[in-house]
């Protein structure tokens, strides 16, 4: 399994520090997930147009959401991809955000791990 | 404060709203930057905190409408942005944006910028309060404040402004109010009424 890097004190830093607060987290992590397939459907409804501006758009807005959570792996890797888009080098951004998607996969994983009932609310 | 928030990403808008609630400030969530405009036109918040790249209607639009509105109390505006560079913070800035906080949000930061928020709405209530006309005793002298309740000037400008006083005196009130009050006790002292100090 790749190594999937979480900022776990970030995460656990968004509940108020009671149950109440672990149930904001789990909401939250919930939401991860629902977010994350919105922006990547966002992202790839860009690519297929070859809308440059929607495009770096959607991967802002993912990248940000991501980031504010802790999934650390998915948003350095969204970032990767903004600069090679950058930069113009011949990338393929299909192949960039299958990366992407395959990291927010595992990243969803270990967040239902440490939150179990994740998996009933999703 | 009662913050309007308004950002088209549900995963932020949760976590920020829980986020304000917790902190004791009145919450109101929308999704949309043309959302934000109804509610804001419907009542003005006294802060504003809102995501730059929305759909149709951007933070920067919605900022720049804001403030073209007469008549409403200054509101602060905070714009969340994953954006980088000058040019971008230049044209918010014109836009009249008052604050930035960027992602990944620090909530921490967003903590103490609200506070920042707070203080200068302090200010600038104050400031309104000063420029407008202030009743006052016509007798006494004593200030109806914002509280609504009669205070002394001192203690009026006192809380308004921080500034303390020193009691002095003026040569009108020397000559007409103290000298005559001198004289009346000297003349005591001489007609044997009352014994120096």
């Amino acid at each position: 399994m790749a190594n999937i890097e979480i900022d776990w004190e970030r995460l656990a830093g968004l509940g108020d520090g009671t149950q109440a607060g672990t149930g904001t987290q789990r909401e939250l992590v919930r939401l991860f997930r629902e977010s994350c397939e919105i922006g990547v459907a966002q992202i790839r409804e860009a690519m297929d147009a070859g809308d440059r501006i929607r495009l770096f758009k959607s991967l802002h807005k993912l990248r940000g959401g991501c980031g504010t959570l802790g999934a650390v792996s998915v948003s350095c890797a969204i970032t990767e991809l903004e600069r090679l888009l950058e930069t113009g080098m011949d990338v393929s951004p299909s192949a960039g955000l299958a990366r992407i998607e395959s990291l927010i996969s595992l990243t969803s994983i270990e967040f239902t791990r440490k939150y179990p009932e994740t998996t009933e609310a999703a | 404060m009662h913050c309007l928030l308004v950002e088209d990403d549900t995963l932020i808008l949760t976590l920020l709203k829980g986020f304000l609630t917790r902190l004791g400030h009145e919450v109101t969530a929308v999704t949309s930057g043309e959302a934000a405009w109804q509610a804001f036109s419907g009542s003005p918040f006294p802060a504003v905190i809102c995501d730059w790249d929305m759909p149709a209607m951007s933070g920067i639009e919605l900022c720049k409408r804001i403030r073209g509105m007469k008549g409403t109390q200054y509101p602060y505006f905070i714009l969340i942005t994953s954006f980088q560079g000058d040019g971008k913070i230049k044209q918010a800035m014109e836009a009249g944006v008052d604050d930035f906080i960027s992602k990944p949000i620090d909530l921490n930061l967003l903590s103490v910028r609200l506070q920042v928020a707070a203080r200068i709405l302090e200010f600038q209530s104050q400031i309104g309060i000063l420029k407008d006309l202030l009743p006052i005793c016509m007798y006494c002298k004593k200030i109806r404040g914002d509280k609504q309740y009669w205070e002394t000037v001192e203690a009026y400008f006192k809380e308004q402004t921080g500034a303390d006083f020193t009691h002095s005196l003026c040569p009108d009130c020397y000559h007409e109010k103290v000298r005559p009050e001198l004289d009346s006790i000297r003349k005591e002292i001489a007609d044997g009424k009352s014994e120096p100090r």
